[in-house]
């Protein structure tokens, strides 16, 4: 197990290096101008040029990309905004635990509250509860965040007053109307993939065996169908961080919150490339993190996908390898 | 063979699916007594509504598209199907367990394979954690298996392996009642007289009745000691293994056994049975089997035919019986 | 007896195309959505011919009109009919909608096809690739790419179809190794079909159906990215009407004007709703052993 994770672990250098290498080409084969956008509409040609050469713009891609690559991942540098003449590593770090705060709650909010509304419209199954849901869901995964929140803003902060309705500056209240915009479809696509995963495992085999057993039909659901739905699930709750963190991006930008989604959006009007790399990066690389942490718990719940990465040698022969594991 | 007690009682029994607006028959009044000790066989082709016979009895039918419309399993004095879903919980495992068809989809591929078994021990024998994982690890044992693999997981079995565990499971509560759904369909024929013969001896060691779900012939003779012949939902010729094995009555019954493979007889080629079976939506009128009879007259397509005793608790449900009597006389 | 007789031999001869529609066609919420979808490609088609006003026609007199029999859903700041805009914005939503779509599942059908039958280096090489772009959640690349390239219909069409890319790869790969397994195949190579042959006319016929399913799903998550992207001011922009756009214009008036938001907001909803149903009811009717 220790073993796989180390292997994940190496296999996030490549990754973030390409991811790295991508970004640098998106950006390479720009139409954009660096130096114009640094010095400003009134920079003489003998400037721009002379600024040109100072940033190394005029050196061929490969020579940039390696450049670009060693201040990156050696140097930790990410760097200058061109518009605030500022590093961006630093203006990352100042702004990032507003995005991760919005991301962490929304993700919390679609597993809390998607997987149960899924489990319950799964178990009255047909049943009025599971069409109202179920229509609610296909509702949910077919508004757009930003539109949402916009209406969200009209109702609760500008006509009810109950909210703030930009802003950071009132605490959790602050987070309460992006929240909910930005994790209401994510709501609704767990809930949408819980049910059918349930439904599925419930028709199966083994769920007809615990039955013939005596369980209890909660002992059943709990103890049998629910632990099986739940694993394909888990590759959702990753992707719903993905769409999490894209979302903020834009959600930011609604409530104007701060953090690494308004500094990137910001970045972009303003053709301030350095900030919308290193966003791109320092959210990529948050993402990868997730992901790993997803295909461990994968291996961690389900034996047979443990049992790939716990060597093939000693699989069939030791009945005692899982004991120490999983067994408390 | 004192004891003629008998343990259960299915009278009038039917299931109806329900599919996209169709009512699909797939039991149709089937009626039959288990004594005590005994193992009764019920035989047919697949899709024949064998094992919704014994899903009904056990009450795990998925429901819906599942029903059962009238009927009364009597067992130990009690109708199965009207107690509470509690007393019923307290029966399945207990009383009454099953051996599931398939080995390969029948446990929870993300429990532990001892867990499994321990879990029905510690639901009806009311004893600690502890003492149900010792249980399990000795019906393993019991069904050839080493006591130490309780710990791992249903993909580290093989096929027969895993049957071996769904029966240690059915076993595990010593009940009075074993359904078995095909046990050893889905496994190689080494392990498939193995498996059997292990059912044949924990039933002796326990005293267990039991109903053997199966379209083979060769499993029937080896463990049963009545046989219904079920086509199309119901039961068409009933009799002890005796009765029906040197004189079968029934066309169908006798089709089944012309398209065995004879080692005495010596020909050309073994007769099967023509055509298909019936569509359950939508049954022949009359007899189910007459389309594919070759007995079959106008007679058989007019009405309903009852089953009749014809000597010695041999029931069959035929209207022809006496020109087939004619008809095998002349070819001996 | 006879009726289901017939009815086996129908099915058979509709293949398994014709079943799946059949399905569909008895799914009302699907056929809703389907209905809804064709009424709204014939009005973008139709909008120049169509439309109450002129989309582009500004009326100092009507800035920020309220709904009115006039102006069923009012007007905007530089007094142009909202609803016009909406049937005429139809066309850039739905056509980036589709074409990013289109584009991600051809180059998707390709390399899938590719990495999934011949496997090996050309599939580690792919799928590590692929990897790569999808650690980049798939809104921030179409933002990244977009940034770059620019706005204009072309370029948010490339950006949004990378990064449907990989999912495509993904589930068609994963389908062909399934098949691949089978044995119809093994015995279209033995008797020396082409290749190409075995891969277009056994492989994919067999492993499409999770991808056309997907397929229908992707296109209003499309539209909401792109309107996404025209929202933070990439993608398609004025004077081109366009949902996203117009959400954009509007929202720094929404306070006193909410009309100005709510319409276009209401019609990319209405739109990436009735396609899920669409594809709901495509992915019930292609496995039906999911419904019940």
């Amino acid at each position: 197990m220790i073993r796989y994770i180390g292997k994940r672990l190496l296999w996030m250098i490549p990754v973030m290096l390409g991811i790295a290498i991508l970004i640098f080409s998106i950006m390479y084969i720009c139409p954009g101008e660096p130096a114009q956008s640094l010095l400003g509409p009134s920079a003489t040609a003998v400037e721009l040029a002379a600024k040109r050469e100072e940033m190394g713009l005029n050196d061929p891609y490969i020579v940039r990309l390696g450049r670009y690559l060693y201040d990156t991942f050696i140097r930790f540098d990410l760097g200058t905004s061109y518009k605030f003449g500022t590093s961006v590593f630093a203006g990352l770090m100042e702004r990032k635990q507003y995005t991760l705060v919005v991301a962490l709650l929304c993700m919390a909010l679609q597993v809390f509250v998607g997987t149960p509304l899924g489990i319950m419209a799964a178990t009255h199954h047909n049943g009025l509860w599971d069409r109202v849901s179920m229509f609610l869901a296909l509702v949910g995964v077919s508004i757009p965040a930003f539109w949402l929140a916009l209406m969200l803003v009209l109702i609760f902060a500008v006509n009810l007053g109950w909210l703030p309705t930009s802003g950071v500056a009132n605490g959790i209240a602050s987070f309460i109307l992006p929240c909910i915009a930005n994790s209401f479809a994510g709501i609704a696509s767990q809930a949408r993939h819980t049910r059918s995963s349930m439904l599925e495992v419930i028709r199966s085999d083994y769920i007809v065996t615990a039955k013939a057993k005596g369980l209890s039909s909660k002992t059943v659901l709990f103890k049998h169908a629910l632990p099986n739905a739940l694993i394909p699930i888990i590759t959702i709750v990753g992707n719903g961080m993905g769409m999490m963190l894209g979302g903020t991006v834009i959600i930011e930008n609604v409530f104007a919150i701060p953090g690494v989604g308004r500094y990137m959006t910001d970045a972009i009007t303003a053709r301030d490339y350095p900030v919308v790399m290193g966003g791109v990066l320092i959210l990529g690389l948050i993402f990868s993190l997730i992901m790993l942490l997803v295909d461990i718990v994968y291996a961690f719940v389900d034996p047979r996908i443990k049992a790939q990465y716990e060597g093939k040698k000693k699989a069939k022969k030791a009945p005692d390898v899982g004991t120490a594991k999983g067994g408390a | 063979m004192a004891n003629k007690e008998v343990l259960l009682s299915v009278k009038n029994l039917s299931v109806e699916y329900t599919s996209e607006g169709e009512v699909i028959h797939a039991v149709n009044h089937v009626s039959f007594d288990l004594e005590k000790g005994k193992t009764i066989g019920l035989v047919g082709e697949t899709g024949a509504g064998k094992t919704s016979i014994a899903r009904a009895i056990l009450r795990i039918l998925p429901e819906p598209p599942a029903r059962v419309p009238n009927g009364e399993i009597e067992f130990e004095g009690k109708d199965l199907l009207k107690i509470r879903e509690e007393d019923m919980q307290k029966i399945r495992g207990k009383e009454i367990s099953m051996i599931f068809q398939d080995p390969m989809t029948a446990l929870n591929p993300i429990m532990r394979v001892g867990e499994q078994i321990a879990e029905v021990v510690h639901l009806h024998e009311h004893c600690s954690k502890h003492e149900a994982t010792e249980k399990a690890k000795k019906m393993l044992e019991m069904v050839g298996i080493p006591g130490e693999r309780y710990y791992e997981y249903p993909h580290q079995f093989s096929g027969g392996m895993k049957q071996r565990v769904v029966i240690a499971m059915a076993l595990a509560c010593n009940p009075t009642l074993l359904l078995a759904d095909e046990p050893t369909t889905a496994l190689d024929v080494t392990i498939q007289a193995q498996v059997l013969d292990m059912i044949n001896d924990l039933k002796q060691k326990l005293n267990t009745s039991m109903i053997m779900i199966t379209h083979d012939l060769g499993i029937v003779a080896e463990v049963c000691d009545t046989v219904a012949v079920i086509y199309a939902g119901e039961i068409m010729e009933y009799g002890t293994k005796e009765q029906i094995f040197h004189n079968p009555q029934y066309p169908y019954t006798i089709g089944l056994f012309g398209s065995l493979p004879d080692l005495n007889s010596d020909v050309e080629r073994l007769s099967p049975i023509d055509g298909l079976p019936p569509n359950p939506a939508d049954l022949p009128r009359g007899c189910a089997f007459h389309p594919r009879c070759p007995y079959a007259t106008e007679e058989c397509k007019k009405e309903h035919i009852e089953l009749t005793d014809i000597g010695g608790g041999h029931l069959c449900r035929c209207c022809r019986l006496a020109e087939i009597a004619k008809e095998k006389g002349e070819q001996k | 007896m006879q009726k289901a007789v017939d009815a086996g031999i129908r099915n058979r001869r509709q293949g398994q195309f014709g079943q799946v529609m059949h399905r569909l066609r008895k799914n009302k919420v699907a056929m809703i959505g389907l209905v809804i979808m064709i009424l709204l490609i014939v009005m973008a088609l139709l909008s120049p011919w169509i439309t109450p006003y002129d989309y582009a026609k500004t009326s100092k007199a009507e800035r920020y009109a309220l709904p009115s029999l006039q102006h069923l859903f009012g007007c905007d700041g530089m007094g142009r009919d909202i609803l016009s805009r909406i049937m005429y914005g139809a066309r850039a939503s739905l056509f980036l909608g589709l074409m990013s779509t289109l584009a991600a599942t051809v180059i998707g059908v390709l390399l899938g096809s590719l990495v999934g039958y011949y496997g090996g280096k050309v599939d580690n090489i792919v799928m590590r690739i692929l990897d790569i772009i999808q650690a980049i959640p798939g809104m921030l690349l179409s933002i990244a790419i977009s940034a770059a390239l620019g706005s204009g219909i072309g370029n948010t069409i490339l950006a949004l179809s990378i990064g449907g890319v990989p999912m495509t790869v993904r589930l068609l790969r994963g389908s062909i190794l399934t098949v691949r397994k089978q044995e119809y195949i093994e015995a279209a190579e033995k008797i020396n079909c082409s290749k190409w042959r075995v891969i277009t006319s056994h492989i994919l016929p067999n492993s499409i159906a999770p991808v056309i399913v997907s397929v229908t799903m992707g296109i209003g998550n499309t539209i909401l990215q792109a309107a996404s992207l025209s929202y933070i001011g990439l993608g398609v922009q004025p004077p081109t009407p366009e949902w996203g756009a117009m959400l954009s214009e509007g929202k720094s008036m929404i306070t006193k004007y909410p009309h100005l938001c709510i319409f276009p907001g209401l019609a990319i909803m209405i739109v990436v709703l009735c396609l899920n149903m669409l594809g709901d009811g495509l992915r019930d009717a292609m496995d039906p052993k999911l419904k019940n």
